[in-house]
């Protein structure tokens, strides 16, 4: 025979040898198994998924629950009008006089408040408010320490953008006996666009600091709730198709 | 034929899925099915018949603590034989029965041969009287078809030393079989 042969054969005959266990033996292993109770059981996948979706769930709960709703000015408190009025009161001789102090702003920002008082639907907070709220910090700043001529031709020049388009609503209402809110509306989202165009515009030659801290903030705290979002949108899918597949 | 080997099949299957859940009827089935082959696997590592029950007993426990891990890829005899190799050698290694001379060996040449069907039953008594290193390699080798390197990983030796075991075992073997044969057949 040959080698191989043999050992394969001898192989063949060793793996089906057999032997005789002793009578107690099954009732040694059921000891056992009854011992060290129920076999390991693998916990079902869908069940760690919908365990993670629903904390990501009650976490975003948390999340939106507690957190005040930001203004889309990045957060800061508008009062517009009173800062108009109270602004060259305090500090009449202030660099931002120009801008707070034009006799046609500040009869438009009159305008704006009584308009305000008289609508019962205020206007949603546009980005010239979020702005002027900058320049009142600016003002208060500028009683510390004079402000540099850049930043004053900065502040400046969205501000004329602002009187030009108050004094249109001021002409508006000097012609017409009442000015109708979707024509101020209209006015003043023109008047925002061309703003954010003049923002745009690669000549800005100084970067408000407090501004770019605003704008960090409000993209923060909207990739973070994106962040969650996606959370809590993969978790709802994944639960889902666990669900769907467990069904199977 | 074929299929009433199907069937067979699909009834282990069966078994095998109502004994991972914990069923005692079909684990005592399965047990009934593979004790005596894996004790006889069980006593050609250990040469104590009480400690290679012993041995059984716990790759057993082993066998149904882990049935619900069986993905049915391979065969269910092969995924037990391979627990029950395991734990006898297991055993052996922490009793320290098992000595393995590192002696190394040029290989080649040192297969069975020469040896007739009467021979094989004397080869698988003269297999049980080999030194517990040679015969726990040779066994893993030839008989549960180990390579090298895992029979080197399993028994935390060098795969040099499985080779020079292994050698040396057939060569014994041989020894053995050629003075049987004399003893047999009187001649040389």
């Amino acid at each position: 025979m040959a080698p191989v042969e043999f050992e394969k054969e001898l192989k063949k005959r060793l793996r089906s040898r057999e032997a005789r266990p002793s009578e107690d033996t099954w009732d040694r292993i059921a000891d056992r198994l009854d011992a060290e109770g129920p076999a390991r059981r693998r916990t079902p996948r869908w069940w760690v998924g919908l365990a993670a979706a629903s904390v990501a769930f009650v976490m975003a709960l948390v999340f939106f629950w507690e957190r005040p709703e930001p203004s889309p000015g990045g957060g800061m408190v508008v009062e517009a009008p009173a800062t108009q009025k109270g602004a060259p009161k305090e500090n009449p001789e202030s660099p931002t006089e120009d801008f707070v102090g034009n006799p046609g702003q500040t009869g438009l920002a009159q305008t704006s408040e009584g308009e305000g008082s008289e609508s019962s639907d205020p206007l949603p907070v546009p980005e010239h408010e979020a702005f002027q709220d900058v320049t009142k910090g600016d003002a208060v700043a500028s009683q510390e320490e004079p402000a540099s001529g850049a930043d004053l031709t900065r502040i400046e020049r969205p501000a004329r953008q602002m009187d030009n388009t108050y004094a249109s609503i001021a002409m508006e209402e000097a012609s017409k006996p009442s000015v109708v809110d979707a024509q101020v509306d209209s006015l003043l989202r023109q008047a925002q666009q061309a703003m954010a165009r003049q923002d745009t515009l690669p000549e800005r030659s100084s970067v408000d600091p407090s501004v770019l801290l605003a704008e960090a903030e409000d993209e923060l705290d909207q990739t973070f709730r994106e962040k969650i979002m996606e959370k809590v949108k993969s978790g709802v899918t994944r639960l889902r198709t666990s669900v769907a597949q467990n069904n199977k | 034929m074929k299929v009433k080997i199907i069937s067979l099949l699909h009834d282990e299957k069966k078994l095998i899925r109502r004994a991972s859940s914990g069923k005692r009827d079909a684990q005592k089935a399965l047990y009934d099915s593979y004790a005596p082959k894996m004790l006889a696997l069980c006593q050609r590592y250990i040469k104590d018949a009480h400690f290679a029950e012993d041995v059984m007993i716990e790759g057993f426990v082993k066998v149904f603590r882990n049935l619900p891990g069986f993905r049915f890829e391979g065969s269910f005899e092969g995924w037990v034989r391979r627990i029950m190799v395991r734990e006898a050698i297991d055993y052996l290694r922490k009793r320290q029965f098992v000595v393995f001379d590192d002696t190394r060996v040029v290989e080649g040449g040192s297969e069975l041969n020469n040896a007739d069907p009467f021979q094989l039953e004397a080869l698988e008594d003269l297999i049980d009287s080999l030194p517990e290193g040679y015969r726990v390699v040779f066994t893993l080798y030839a008989v549960e078809g180990y390579k090298h390197a895992e029979i080197a990983e399993v028994l935390g030796i060098s795969e040099n030393t499985s080779k020079s075991q292994l050698y040396k075992a057939r060569k014994q073997l041989q020894e053995q079989l050629k003075e049987t044969s004399i003893r047999y057949y009187g001649t040389r």
